[in-house]
């Protein structure tokens, strides 16, 4: 916990709030909403990413980019940048569903399928889960994955979320059925582990 | 107070209203937008100019600085320009929530980081003041401040706003509350001040 106590305090609070070690989450610029685009629309990443392979057009792919990044409502979705120079693009990460009441997120990351397996994604974790509890003030993130998905998992553990559960033969592929794994980091599990 | 009694008399009050001793303010140009929308992705700056540091997106940005410097509805917002030679962009600032009614508006101003700390800030306060008596007809201007810019509640009443209240523990940053300051200033009070030199 950082006090502010002017100007200058307030900006470094502001400007380490969402860099890691490996990775920097930041607004999303127009020249990277056709690569997010390409990302999205590729089948293989939405076996992981999705309960349904149907690579969306285009022009939806955009849609959906602009509509995760534009950060006035109850969402907040970032690019995440390599910290080398120049910076390399690498994925897109979002929290939505929050509300005050519960004060709850539930969490979505990809990355590009060329930048999987170099911790990345366990960075971009590691800062969206700090992000989301120092500033949006939050009391539970959740996400859910595939129980195929060994490396997301692994990287979600990393960053501090538990399994807290399992939807049942939630997911249909190729005439077999899958569960889908519910994780989940608290408040206070955060808080803790920083301490 | 100018009375205007011919072309030249009603130009030249144009060209002085949006004047100050450091900037001018001027309608947004295109070529504004693309440090406009860098300068309000910048996260260390979101922490003095809104409750919560999230980084729009580039488009939502532009079309924030497009809306609020379309000028053709109750609002208004410009661009800062600095009066030197040339005129370097250094930020924008905007009254909106202007009703007919109670004349009160709000004002937001955002300067960009390598041009704080000179004086821009403060001037385009009292160049935007005096505009919203002047030619808007405004009966109370209005800002928000976190207590920790102690910099801006400076700039601020060196343009004669006054602190009025406090909201308090408003807003939350890591683990902490902070209250959000309320300061205004009346038509009258600046009546005074500029009668008073």
């Amino acid at each position: 916990m950082t006090e502010f106590t002017d100007v200058a305090s307030a900006f470094a609070y502001g400007d380490s709030l969402l860099t890691g070690e490996r990775v920097r989450l930041r607004g999303v610029r127009e020249d990277e909403v056709a690569t997010l685009a390409r990302w999205e629309m590729d089948a293989g990443r939405s076996v992981t990413l999705s309960d349904r392979v149907a690579p969306p057009s285009e022009a939806a792919a955009k849609e959906l980019i602009a509509k995760w990044s534009v950060n006035d409502g109850d969402t907040v979705g970032f690019a995440i940048e390599t910290l080398d120079e120049p910076p390399v693009l690498v994925g897109h990460v979002f929290m939505f569903g929050i509300r005050a009441k519960d004060r709850n997120a539930a969490l979505g990351i990809a990355l590009g399928r060329e930048h999987l397996g170099r911790g990345y994604g366990t960075d971009a974790m590691r800062v969206i889960v700090g992000y989301g509890f120092r500033e949006l003030g939050l009391h539970r993130i959740s996400l859910s994955v595939s129980p195929f998905n060994q490396a997301g998992i692994r990287a979600y553990e990393k960053a501090g979320f538990t399994e807290e559960g399992r939807r049942r033969e939630k997911v249909l592929h190729d005439g077999r059925w899958y569960d889908e794994v519910l994780m989940s980091v608290l408040e206070q599990e955060w808080a803790g582990a920083g301490a | 107070m100018t009375e205007l009694t011919d072309v030249p008399s009603a130009f030249a009050y144009g060209d002085s209203l949006l004047t100050g001793d450091r900037v001018r303010l001027r309608a947004l140009i295109e070529d504004d937008l693309p440090a406009l929308a860098r300068w309000e992705m910048d996260p260390g700056r979101q922490v003095t100019l809104t409750d919560r540091v999230a980084p729009p997106s580039e488009a939502r940005a532009r079309e924030r600085f497009a809306r609020m410097c379309a000028n053709d509805g109750d609002a208004v917002g410009f661009s800062v320009v600095a009066l030197d030679d040339p005129q370097p962009l250094v930020g924008s600032v905007s009254m909106f929530g202007i009703s007919a009614k109670d004349r009160s508006a709000t004002i937001g101003i955002a300067l960009a980081r390598e041009y704080m700390g000179r004086g821009y800030g403060t001037d385009a306060m009292r160049v935007i003041v005096a505009y919203g008596f002047r030619e808007l007809g405004l009966h109370r201007i209005a800002l928000t401040v976190a207590p920790f810019n102690a910099a801006g509640v400076r700039a601020y009443e060196k343009a004669g706003f006054t602190e009025e209240g406090r909201h308090r523990e408003a807003v939350w940053h890591d683990g902490r509350w902070y209250d959000e300051v309320l300061m205004s200033v009346l038509e009258q009070e600046w009546a005074g001040r500029r009668a008073g030199g």
